[in-house]
Order: structure tokens, then sequence, then C-alpha cells
């Protein structure tokens, strides 16, 4: 603060004294000159009018009467001598008298022609002693003023600099400091209409914004200790559901579990139970249609041990596929991998395949892939499942339709195998049906056609053994396609497929 | 340090010629002179040049600025007349020997000084 005083002192004062001094110094300088005039025309004209006196009375042969004319002129205090002397130096009259002007001295002078007596002159000495003393009052009375003045000046701007911007500046250097070693906000209060006001005015209203954000941060902190609070019990209460809900999970897996392995179980052993007394009711049947023993004696006989066969190997069918499914979702049935080439597997499905064509009047065609392709698979199911869906497509399609089985390998690496036929086809919302267990969703057709109803099924389970999906597409009236695809682990690398 | 050219600024503000205070207070003398020669019974005749008259004023008071013209000098006096009147008379003097004379009065006629002034050709002397 005092540095700040100081340097505006230093900028102030001696602007003050280079406009004060020379002011100060021309105006005396003008009054000196003022008065060095009216002290001219003083002398002046009382010289003039004493001239004029003497001329007028005639004074050459009256020295009493010229001596009493000057004599009036020693009144003046600036006037010094004075002589009036005849045209050849006669001293008529003098002022002091009888002594006249003596040399010596600094003094001004003038001389005036006096008509009468002729070519007489009047010599008037006088002094501007008064001039100077004028001056040296003057020029102490300026330098007092200046002096005065300056004091003035130095004591006003330190007056004023100390209520004007002094005091601000330390209200808001303490308000600073304060804030800074306690934390404590305070507020200046004094807000004057100049600079500095706006400046304490702005620092009170930072104070003021601070405050508030910091109360608003304070609400905000105690909200979010207060949801902390509450998600941390929510937590708590979601784990222990959580832990609760595992725990009945795990039971209802565990329970699941044992009813599907229970389940599977029983039907792999009522399954394989039912096996024995069929193949004997089918062999006996074979052997009573082929009369191996002689003449059933009547003909409708004949009739019924086909029937006996023919029911007996749907049964056997059915159950053949029960058991399939049952080891599969008990997890016994495994997968026995080997390599496998695709044009191979696929003509023996259409060689199995193609006299079920011919005998139900369809077209059978192949897309075959380009290139040799072998795939990691258990070939068995794999040509089940596709012998199979081939099949579901001869029956569902009707006499001068077309079946077909292509092969092509995925943009990923994978391989898709795609059953497609002309056949009657099936709504959008009977394909989730179709491929669920005994999913024929039309029961008459499915009598009609002489399927289990477990086929499609059976080929998703075989599919998903394998990594793969089984997708349907299909229309009423416009076919269906079934398209199965195996993931790129299954395809035997391009530099193995030659080996 | 300042309080030192205190009577150098004062100079320097004044013209280059001055007049002495001798030669000033000669020249009031030497229009003293004149205006008591001109002087009738108390009173300072003049022609009034647009009526064609004599007319008179009484003295009231002598300037004390004294204007220069080159060499010349002017100097100026009030006088009134007997309605009370100010009237203003321009006394334009020359140096002669050791004194100096008039060598033109200008009675009323102010104007015509200033115009001098304003052309440049009068100043105040110092």
């Amino acid at each position: 603060m005092r540095g700040l005083l100081a340097r505006f002192l230093l900028i102030l004062m001696p602007v003050f004294l280079g406009l004060a001094i020379p002011s100060i110094g021309y105006l005396i300088d003008l009054q000196i000159r003022m008065d060095r005039e009216v002290l001219a025309t003083r002398i002046g004209n009382q010289a003039g009018r004493a001239a004029m006196a003497l001329a007028r009375h005639d004074s050459h042969g009256n020295q009493l009467l010229a001596q009493d004319l000057l004599a009036p002129l020693a009144v003046d205090r600036a006037f010094v001598c004075a002589e009036f002397r005849a045209g050849d130096g006669t001293l008529l009259a003098a002022v002091p008298p009888a002594q006249g002007c003596l040399d010596g001295g600094t003094v001004e002078e003038i001389v005036l022609v006096v008509r009468r007596p002729a070519d007489s002159t009047l010599r008037i000495r006088f002094s501007d002693a008064e001039l100077r003393e004028f001056q040296q009052l003057k020029m102490s009375l300026g330098l007092s003023v200046v002096a005065f003045a300056f004091l003035s000046a130095v004591l006003a701007a330190f007056v004023g600099f100390r209520f004007i911007v002094g005091r601000p500046l330390h209200l808001l250097q303490t308000a600073i400091r304060h804030s800074t070693t306690t934390g404590e906000r305070l507020p200046i209060g004094i807000h004057g209409k100049d600079e500095i006001g706006a400046i304490t005015r702005a620092f009170d209203e930072m104070i003021r914004r601070e405050d508030e954000r910091e109360t608003t941060l304070r609400y905000t902190n105690a909200m979010l200790q207060a949801s902390e609070v509450l998600l941390t019990r929510n937590n708590e209460r979601l784990e222990q559901r959580v832990h609760e809900r595992t725990v009945e999970l795990v039971h209802e897996k565990l329970r699941a579990e044992a009813a599907n392995e229970a389940k599977s179980r029983f039907v792999w052993i009522t399954s394989h139970e039912l096996r024995t007394p069929l193949n004997a009711i089918i062999g006996f049947a074979e052997m009573m249609e082929h009369r191996m023993f002689g003449p059933l004696g009547h003909r409708r006989y004949d009739g019924y041990a086909r029937d006996i066969r023919m029911s007996g190997r749907h049964l056997l069918a059915i159950i053949d596929s029960v058991l399939d499914i049952a080891k599969i979702e008990s997890g016994n049935e495994t997968l026995h991998e080997e390599v496998v080439d695709v044009g191979e597997l696929m003509g023996d499905c259409l060689s199995v395949i193609q006299p079920l064509c011919d005998s139900s009047g369809v077209t059978l065609d192949s897309l075959q892939i380009g290139t040799p392709v072998r795939l990691t698979i258990d070939r068995t199911r794999i040509k089940q499942m596709l012998i199979n869906l081939l099949g579901n497509g001869v029956k569902f399609t009707p006499k001068g339709g077309r079946i077909e089985l292509a092969a092509a390998l995925c943009p990923d690496g994978g391989i898709e195998f795609v059953v497609s036929d002309t056949g009657i086809g099936m709504r959008e919302e009977d394909i989730p049906t179709a491929l669920s267990t005994f999913g024929q969703f039309d029961n008459s057709l499915s009598r009609r056609q002489n399927g289990t109803g477990l086929g499609l099924h059976l080929a998703r389970l075989t599919v998903e053994m394998h990594g793969g999906n089984l997708s349907i597409v299909s229309a009423p009236g416009r076919g269906c396609r079934v398209t199965v695809r195996l993931q790129k682990d299954r395809v035997v690398p391009a530099a193995d497929q030659t080996a | 340090m300042f309080l030192a050219f205190l009577p150098l600024l004062g100079s320097m503000a004044a013209p280059a010629w001055s007049l002495s205070v001798s030669e000033k207070a000669a020249l009031q003398a030497a229009m003293q002179v004149h205006i008591d020669e001109q002087t009738v019974d108390g009173v300072y005749l003049y022609l009034d040049r647009k009526d064609g008259e004599i007319r008179f004023v009484h003295p009231v008071k002598a300037h004390s600025m004294i204007l220069t013209m080159g060499r010349y000098y002017v100097l100026c006096a009030d006088f009134r007349d007997d309605k009370g009147k100010d009237v203003n008379i321009d006394f334009y003097m020359a140096r002669k020997g050791r004194s100096y004379v008039i060598v033109h009065v200008a009675v009323a006629d102010r104007a015509f000084l200033d115009g001098l002034m304003s052309a440049g050709k009068v100043r105040q002397a110092d």
C-alpha cells in the first residue's frame, strides 16, 4: 500500500511542481511588470505636472517658488532627488534643497525640457527599490504558496489515497488473508461508486457465489451421502435377495436336474424295456405275414399281421427317437467325431432318400460345394439328421414337387446345409412348435404322413450338440427351408483338406 | 531546484524588447506635459472632426500600459465630458533627444488602435 502511495506521489509531485512553479513565476513576473508600469506612470505624471508648473509660473526669477513647486515630489516614496537647472546649467531649485542629485547609487532618471525659462531642464531621479521589495515579498509569498500548496497536495494525496484507495484495498487484503488462513469468507461491505468500489463489489459478489456454490455442494454431498446409505442398504437387501434366490435356484436346479435325470432314466428304461417285446411283436408279425409256419386260415389275418408289423415299426421308430432325445437331454450322449467329406456325406444322404423321392414323384436336387471340404462331426448323427430333414421334405411335398440339399461355406468360415422343399410349408408362428418335442402342429397331417413329431426337435438337439444352430424359414403353400449351420471349428482348415 | 529558475522563467515570459522604468516614466511625463499644455481653464480641448467643433473634456486617469509601434509609442488616457461620457484619447509619441513628443492624438478612436493591435503593428511594451 505504501509502495503504491509512494509511486503515486512520485508521479504526482513532479507534475505538480512542474506546473505550479512556472505558473507562480509567470504570475509574479506579470505583477512586477504591472508594478513597474504603475511606478513609471506615477513618477511620470508627477514629473510632468511639476515641469508644467515650473513653466507656467516662470520660476526663473523666483527660486523660492521653484523650490516650492518641486517640494511635493518628495512625498513620493520612490522619489530620490530633483534638479531644476537653467539653460546655462545654473541650479535654480533642488530637492533636497541646495543639495540636488549627488552621484552614486542605482537610480532611475528622467529629464524633461521646461519651456520657460528657455532650455531649462528638470532632472528627476527615483528608485525602484520598492519594486524590488515587492518582488522579494511576492517571491517569498509565491514560494510560500507553492510550498503550502505542495504540502497540501501531498497531504491531500496521502489522505485521499488512504481513504479512497488504501482503506478498501486494506479491507480487501484482510478479507483475502482471512479467507486463505481460516477458510471463512468475509465480505467487505463497503462499495463506492468508483473503480475500487467496483472491485470490492465484485469481490463480495464472488464470495456470495462461492458461498452459494459451497452450500449447493454441501447439500449435494449430503444428498449423495444419503443416497449412498440408501444404496448400500438396497445393495445389502438385493444381495440378500440374490443370495436367497440363488439358493432357491440352486435347489430348483438340483431338483429339476434330478427330475430330468429321473425322467430321462425312466424314459430310457421304459423305452429300452419296450423295445424287447416290441421287437418280438414285429418279428412274430413278420413271421405270420410271411406264413413261415403255414397259412393263417383266413385272408383277413394277412392284413392284420401287416398292420401289426407296420404299427410295431412305427412304434419302434418313436421309441428310438425318444431314446435319443432322452440320452441327449440327460447329457449321457457323446459325439463320436470323425473327419467326414461333405460331398461323400451328401451323396450318402441323397442315395438313401432318392428311392423315397422316386416313389413319391418328387424331384431331388443337390448343390455341392465346388471344392472338397471336410468336417469334424459325428457322421452317423449328422447323416441321420440330414436324412430326416430330407424325409420330412418328401413327406410334406406333394407329387411333382421338388426338394433340394445344398451345402455352402459361410463368409465366417463355417458351413451351411440347406434342405428346402416346395411342400405345404407352415406358418411362422408354428415354427417354434415344430421345433419342440412332439411338435407337429397338425396332428392329422402327422398321422397321415406317419410322422412321430420328434424329427425336428431331435435335429435341433443334434446340431446344438455340434455347437451349431438350426433355423427354419417357411410360409403356408410356399415350402420350407431348413438351415443347419455349423461353426468354423467344425471345418477342417484348408491346409489340412488335402491330407 | 525549481525555485532557482523562478526569475529566469519570469524573464522568459517577457518580450525581447522592453522599456526601462525611466523610459516609461519619461513617456508618461511627456504625455502629462502635453495634456497640461493643451488644457485651457482646466479642460482639454480638441477638434471634433464630425461636427467641426472644438470640444473639451476633463482628464480622469492616465493608463499605465504603454504600447509600442516600432520605434514609436502609444499611451492612453481617460477623459470625461460634461455629460459624464467617457472619452478615450490615444497619444502617439516619438523620441526627441532625451525626451518624447506627441506626434498624433486620436480622440475617441479606439477602434483604430484595436485594428493596429489586431494587425500586429502595435503591441504592449515590457
